[in-house]
């Protein structure tokens, strides 16, 4: 079973994300920023990213790039849901590699084939 | 300014004496000149503190301007999640999140949906096998209808009740199980159009909050492209305040320079006492050589006095001409601001907009809320109908036992009664089956119920975190409508004081301008006595005198230059003032400018070497300038 990482500072959305995972039968964990998700990410085997942009204490922008730099972790697949896509145009091409940037609010259609889009399932 | 009237009347009585001297053989009068030019060493004095001071003043409330522009500046400043139109950003993010969120709702309320439906699509799937049950219990019947024909008379009514308890049976099963297979099948149709109207309802609703989020989000736009020119013009006001104040410095740098020309003009004053005790008495004939010598040395010092307080003059007033073109530059952009905030914000109901918007779009969680009640409700009433279901099914098994038992007892009564205890035992055989189908049944109904129910806690969890950050958002939305009110507020209200205090800031620095005439006064203060100077060398030269002069004359004239070599004061003020302009240069690049104290710059370091001033006579002193022939000094604040 393939885990995905939610990473946003809103619980319900966080519970969103986890229930319709779950649903389509993928393993959750989930971290309210960028420095709780970093700690995941070094702590378990994660296959994707579900990434939130804008949080306080640590946002996605700089977790992203953080992720990137690191080898272990520069192809795990995100992606990015925000509520403004436009700021996620100010994040290196490089970091955008292995991403797919849906706007919020997201219809779970499009979540789940981003997801699959990604894993390849 | 009322040097110039001040001045006028002893240089004119020198002006006078002097030309009544012209054609005598003494040297013209010096102690009218002393005199005149300690009064203009005085006036000057006053009139450039009372520039200094006049500067300060008006700093102090281009400084009190300044930070009222900063003010505004971090009013509007998108950045700064303190502020209204940063926070107002955080809160559409957060309706956006919490309308994100909600179709959680609908995936769970379909989530409940699909648990029910599956309990009763297993249901359903039963009904052929108990019909089969049904029809097998039908046949055991007939067959025992059909026995009983082949018996005697007597015996016959023993399998005839037998079967007509099996048809009552049958009858009853039939018609209970059917009945409760049709609720389920009604149940099911029920739970699929609750699933399509919830579809529907969720893409409904997803439409109209993109509609809603992007019409917030061009309000939020339009709001912050409303006050980026307010925004702009703060920023361009706040660095105009900043340059004029370091501008306002350079003049009272400039104005320093007044107090070493002051306190020159009192030597000199000191050397023309010396030259009047050598102008010779009725006794006695003129020290023609120390005369010339020491006319000399005043014409220069005099000249050289003139040169620094001409370009120190010319400092101040261009410097001052300069604040007032930059003042004029400033009240023009506050004006602006003024206007843009007041015709941007004028009648603008921003605040109130907003937060209706915001309303409006929580209100769609609302709405995925009571559907998601109603899911619940309906979840409810079909969880009751499968629990009376189950109960019916269960109910049948002992029923149907019963039957098969009272068909064993009939024929144990009879005296051959070996088909009758066969049919009983088929009928005991279904019976077991029929119980052990209907125990499934059972736990798969129960199985699916617990399923459901933990679906449920799930969705009442979830729900009540939505609940919790939506009744956090509506905190929220108050909070930003009143942020935003007072955003539009203030800024119309400090732009238009910035504008009012600032105008007559404006017209005193013009004033200051205006009541400036250096060059007059200076050019009408000085070039009398220099001329004099001139003519008492010139006189000197006439009456041949002689080119060496008397050591007590050497002596004196050398304590003059002691006092005249201020050079090394004058650069030593000049770099300490240098620094502190520097320094607010530095301190100008941020926001929160201030100007440095001029009061803090030390304009004169410890007694030290002076460095001779070029003179007419290279006389040598190594000793050090008295501190306390200085002077008072100009007093800036």
């Amino acid at each position: 079973m393939k885990t995905i990482l939610i990473v946003d500072d809103f619980a319900s959305v966080q519970f969103y994300h986890q229930l319709l995972l779950q649903k389509a039968g993928y393993r959750t964990v989930s971290a309210a920023n960028g420095h709780k998700a970093m700690q995941v990410m070094h702590s378990q085997s994660v296959d994707l990213v579900m990434l939130d942009l804008l949080m306080p204490g640590g946002n996605g922008r700089e977790f992203l790039a953080s992720l990137r730099k690191q080898p272990q972790f520069a192809h795990v697949p995100a992606v990015i849901v925000s509520t403004e896509t436009e700021r996620s145009a100010h994040l290196d091409a490089a970091d955008l590699a292995h991403c797919v940037v849906l706007q919020k609010p997201a219809s779970p259609a499009d979540l789940i084939s981003g997801v699959k889009k990604l894993l390849g399932a | 300014m009322n040097l110039r009237a001040a001045l006028l009347r002893p240089w004119q009585r020198l002006a006078r004496a002097r030309w009544r001297h012209h054609a005598s053989s003494s040297p013209p009068p010096i102690d009218e000149a002393g005199e005149a030019l300690q009064t203009f060493a005085k006036q000057s004095d006053a009139d450039f503190t009372a520039l200094a001071q006049g500067l300060a003043h008006l700093n102090e409330q281009r400084r009190a301007l300044r930070d009222q522009a900063a003010e505004i500046a971090g009013l509007v400043n998108a950045d700064d999640e303190t502020q209204a139109l940063a926070a107002a950003y955080s809160l559409y993010k957060s309706s956006v999140d919490l309308v994100h969120a909600s179709s959680g709702i609908a995936i769970s309320a379909q989530g409940q949906l699909e648990s029910i439906e599956n309990v009763l699509v297993a249901a359903l799937s039963q009904r052929e096998q108990f019909d089969r049950h049904n029809m097998l219990i039908n046949l055991i019947r007939m067959n025992i209808a059909m026995e009983s024909s082949r018996l005697p008379t007597d015996q016959q009514n023993v399998f005839l009740n037998v079967a007509a308890d099996l048809d009552k049976i049958r009858s009853k099963i039939h018609s209970c199980t059917d009945a409760a297979f049709e609720r389920i099948a009604t149940v099911v149709g029920e739970t699929n159009t609750e699933r399509a109207a919830l579809h529907r309802l969720d893409q409904a609703l997803s439409t109209e909050a993109r509609q809603k989020i992007r019409v917030i989000q061009k309000d939020l736009d339009n709001l912050k492209a409303t006050l980026e020119p307010c925004s702009a013009n703060a920023r361009m006001v706040l660095e105009r305040f900043s340059q004029s104040g370091q501008e306002s410095l350079k003049i009272i740098t400039s104005l320093q320079y007044q107090d070493i020309v002051r306190q020159r003009l009192e030597h000199v004053a000191e050397g023309f006492a010396d030259i009047q005790k050598h102008r010779g008495s009725p006794n006695q004939q003129p020290d023609w050589a120390f005369l010339r010598q020491a006319a000399l040395v005043q014409e220069a010092q005099l000249q050289s006095a003139r040169a620094d307080i001409t370009q120190a003059s010319a400092t101040v007033l261009g410097g001052l001409q300069s604040l007032v073109r930059s003042d004029q530059e400033t009240i023009a952009v506050v004006l602006v601001m003024e206007q843009t905030a007041s015709e941007a914000l004028g009648h603008s109901q921003v605040a109130e907009s907003f937060s209706a918007e915001i309303n409006e779009l929580t209100s769609i969680v609302i709405r995925s809320e009571e559907a998601n009640r109603r899911i619940a409700q309906l979840v409810d009433r079909i969880r009751h109908v499968i629990e009376v279901f189950a109960q019916e099914i269960a109910g049948h098994e002992f029923d149907v036992k019963i039957v098969a038992l009272n068909a064993q007892l009939a024929a144990a009564r009879l005296p051959s009664a070996t088909v009758l205890n066969k049919l009983g035992e088929e009928t005991s055989v279904l019976s077991d089956v029929n119980a052990e189908q209907t125990h499934d049944l059972v736990r798969m109904l129960r199985a699916g119920l617990t399923q459901l129910q933990r679906v449920k806690s799930e969705t009442e969890d979830f729900l009540r975190v939505l609940t919790a950050e939506k009744g956090k958002l509506e905190r929220g939305i108050e909070s930003v409508k009143e942020k935003l009110t007072h955003l539009v507020t203030r800024v119309r209200r400090e732009t238009a004081v910035v504008r009012e205090r600032f105008e007559p800031l404006c017209h005193e620095t013009e004033k200051l301008v205006r009541g400036l005439n250096f060059p007059e006064i200076i050019e009408t203060s000085f070039s009398p006595a220099i001329q004099l100077c001139a003519d008492i060398a010139a006189r000197a030269e006439q009456a041949g005198a002689a080119a060496s002069i008397s050591a007590q004359g050497a002596e004196s004239l050398r304590e003059h230059e002691r006092r005249y070599t201020m050079h090394h004061e004058t650069a030593t003020h000049a770099a300490a003032l240098t620094a502190g302009v520097a320094a607010v240069g530095t301190a100008a690049t941020g926001v929160a400018v201030a100007v440095a104290p001029v009061a803090d710059i030390e304009l004169f370091d410890s007694p030290s070497e002076p460095t001779p001033a070029p003179s007419p006579m290279l006389l040598p002193d190594p000793s050090p300038a008295k501190k306390d022939d200085f002077g008072d000094g100009i007093e800036l604040f």
